[in-house]
């Protein structure tokens, strides 16, 4: 409480200066011996002024001083307190209340210019708090920042900002003021944030949508008001940031991802550069009527094996590409068994020894698909069905309509998939428990299948075992396909 | 004996080694690029009957390319690209290729393709001069096509199949035949390059290429000329 005294000496040299102006009133009007009503007047007067000038205690103080002048020098008996006229008495007292309401009401309209430019003054710092926290550039947390603008354009001793976000108190201000576990707990269910033991310091609950995001607690001189004035503005602030921070995070996941895109395509790029060459060179070669029976042989090799390693490397980029989550369809009307024929003709090589069985039902209509995708699907379960099940083996690819889906479905005649296995092989990156090391793969096959169908409106499923060897069915919903039609 | 002069456009030595070592035993006349520009250099400097342009090229990329030269030219543009997808495909169309091949591509294949972006439609002696449709008029010995009295450059391709069209008018043409007459007999099934070329058409020929009234579709059948 280290201002009182100056206010206490204050006091004393206005009360002092009060009892001077009246003395000095006094002894002028005396001393040019004006009638009584008019040294009414003029004391009158001089409470007005002190009122303006000063307050409520010193034109009170100059009101009863003044009376007492008033009777001692002025009514008769002159020199005495008495009174000897009543009508004197009346005028006393007229001039008493006279002079208390004028200064009551000068005083009044004194605190209301007061309280108009406090007012002003937090209207000014709020909108210089506003405008610091929109043009915030500075580093930080953003709540560190919040608090720092708060203690700065307030000139408070401490304010303090707990985020219910990142669970931390942010405090700036030459004081520390922590925030009470009892307040953050009452804010957090929502109740009052008010503590009677802490009367210098105010807390105010920040709310975003609705929801308690944070604590503000403040030490320093602000009105209530003004407090949560601040608190909303602090609200804005970090609503701002979070929002800013949320748009980062996914401008930098969409970067990574674009990174991503580039480099398959710089790899895809890379490996299909050398494999033209050799493809364009062999089959070039190839064509040629002249080449020996053997030479054929051996080119057919190099021409086959290239195509091999041309569909590995799109079908790795392909899935990761899927497995990334971002792909878009691009859909056209197909002929399921044209998708099934060109599926079988490209893994021509690697279903070399084996019988393959293909049930097309008849008359399936065309349905609006991505080929690409549905057909790398569709390689990704015929290779399983090559992978698990014993060379020379037959493998079984149905096309069928089943209800208002179209139905794919590729069997082996492996040993299945174990009932304990059957709810995980559609996950990512799972592998069977004993196939880690004798069948070679990436764990991505299914989860992919599956990822394709869904991106269709469809879905993947084991299909119930019937005799043996695993049965993988993709469900397709059949669409309307006309619109893509030009 | 095929003959004619190729340009190929690819930034790969490679690739460029073993077009020439194939392309010229063929009876083709082979001229190579690096890149975009250096094709664009080479087109202002000589007349050729194809162009080979990789889509994907440092510098000028490959589409880039094949807007500008088509600006200019009516050559065959035949596109290779790296990426097997639809999207890229109807790129490359849009861009004004005349065909596509995936790369890796088989060299039998690749020879089709030239044969077929070279090959015109034959014209019959007894076929009429000149066929009139509306506000379109075909001259069909000058390959020379005039629309509301102002003549408009089409395409070799683009002008086989309004050709096509016109030889029936207000018959639907199915889209195997249109391929198999404008292309050649190995097409049939690549819708796609229907459709873009028909754009191409209509933006030509039709007062209002979004309401086409000269060339109508018929949806999953053809396209047919209305007179």
């Amino acid at each position: 409480m280290r201002v009182v005294p100056r206010d206490f000496l204050r006091s004393v040299i206005q009360a002092t200066l009060t009892l001077a102006i009246v003395a000095g009133v006094t002894a002028a009007c005396r001393f040019a011996a004006v009638n009584a009503t008019t040294t009414g007047f003029v004391y009158l007067i001089a409470v007005l002024l002190i009122a303006a000038a000063w307050g409520i205690r010193e034109s009170v103080l100059a009101s009863v001083a003044g009376m007492l002048c008033f009777n001692f020098f002025f009514f008769p008996p002159i020199g005495t307190l008495t009174i000897a006229d009543p009508h004197n008495w009346i005028a006393l007292f007229s001039f008493l209340l006279t002079a208390i309401v004028a200064s009551e009401l000068s005083a009044r309209a004194k605190r209301q210019a007061r309280a108009a430019i406090d007012r002003q003054r937090e209207l000014e710092r709020l909108y210089r708090l506003g405008r610091s926290i929109l043009l915030d550039r500075g580093d930080g947390p953003p709540a560190q920042r919040l608090a720092y603008h708060v203690a700065q354009v307030f000139e408070l001793s401490s304010a303090t900002l707990y985020d219910f976000l990142t669970e931390k108190e942010y405090r700036a201000g030459p004081d520390d003021l922590a925030i009470p576990a009892e307040v953050l707990s009452a804010a957090l269910s929502g109740g009052a944030v008010t503590r009677a033991d802490l009367v210098d310091a105010r807390f105010a609950l920040i709310r975003l949508g609705g929801k308690p995001a944070g604590v503000l607690g403040l030490r320093g001189h602000v009105s209530d008001t003004t407090v949560d004035a601040i608190a909303n503005l602090v609200a804005v602030g970090l609503e701002r940031a979070r929002t800013q921070e949320a748009e980062n995070r996914a401008e930098a996941a969409r970067q990574s991802e674009e990174l991503k895109s580039m480099l398959l395509d710089a790899i895809a790029h890379e490996f299909k550069t050398p494999l033209t060459s050799i493809k364009a060179a062999a089959t070039s070669v190839l064509s040629d009527e002249g080449v020996s029976a053997a030479h054929r042989e051996l080119l057919g090799i190099v021409d086959e094996e290239t195509d091999r390693l041309n569909h590995l490397v799109s079908d790795a980029i392909e899935m990761s590409r899927i497995e990334g989550g971002r792909f878009k369809l691009n859909r056209s009307p197909a002929r399921p068994a044209e998708l099934i024929e060109r599926v079988v003709r490209q893994m021509r090589a690697r279903l070399a020894e084996r019988e393959v069985q293909c049930e097309i039902e008849a008359a399936l209509p065309e349905t609006s698909l991505d080929r690409d995708l549905i057909e790398l699907a569709l390689r990704q379960l015929v290779d399983n069905a090559a992978k698990y099940s014993p060379a020379g083996a037959p493998i079984r690819i149905e096309a069928a309509r089943s209800g208002a889906s179209l139905l794919f479905r590729v069997s082996d005649s492996g040993p299945g998939v174990p009932p304990r296995e059957r709810q995980h092989v559609f996950d990512r990156f799972y592998r069977a428990p004993g196939n880690k090391h004798g069948v070679p793969g990436s764990g991505l096959g299914l989860y992919v299948v599956r990822e394709i169908a869904r991106a269709h409106g469809g879905d993947a499923a084991l299909a119930e075992q019937t005799a043996g060897g695993a049965q993988v069915e993709i469900s397709l919903p059949v669409e309307a396909t006309e619109s893509a039609h030009g | 004996m095929p003959t004619g002069k190729i340009l190929v456009v690819d930034d790969e030595p490679q690739i460029r080694r073993v077009m020439r070592t194939t392309l010229a035993p063929q009876g083709y006349e082979v001229y190579d690029a690096r890149s975009g520009e250096e094709a664009l250099e080479a087109v202002r400097q000589r007349r050729f009957d194809l162009i080979l342009l990789d889509v994907n090229m440092p510098g000028m990329g490959g589409l880039d390319t094949c807007r500008e030269i088509r600006a200019a030219s009516d050559v065959a543009i035949v596109m290779l690209t790296v990426r097997n997808a639809e999207a890229d495909k109807v790129a490359a169309l849009d861009a004004g290729a005349d065909d596509y091949v995936t790369k890796p591509f088989s060299m039998p294949e690749l020879l089709a393709r030239i044969r077929a972006a070279l090959r015109r439609v034959p014209v019959s002696a007894e076929s009429a001069a000149t066929i009139e449709a509306g506000d379109l008029q075909i001259h069909v010995h000058e390959r020379r096509v005039v629309v509301r009295g102002s003549p408009v450059r089409l395409t070799p391709k683009e002008f086989d199949l309004l050709l096509c069209l016109a030889a029936n008018p207000n018959v639907t043409i199915a889209h195997t035949k249109l391929l198999q007459t404008v292309w050649g007999p190995d097409y049939g099934n690549e819708v796609e390059y229907l459709r873009t070329f028909i754009n191409q058409l209509r933006k030509k020929i039709e007062a209002d290429p979004a309401h086409p009234s000269l060339i109508v579709t018929e949806p999953w059948v053809g396209y047919r000329l209305a007179i």
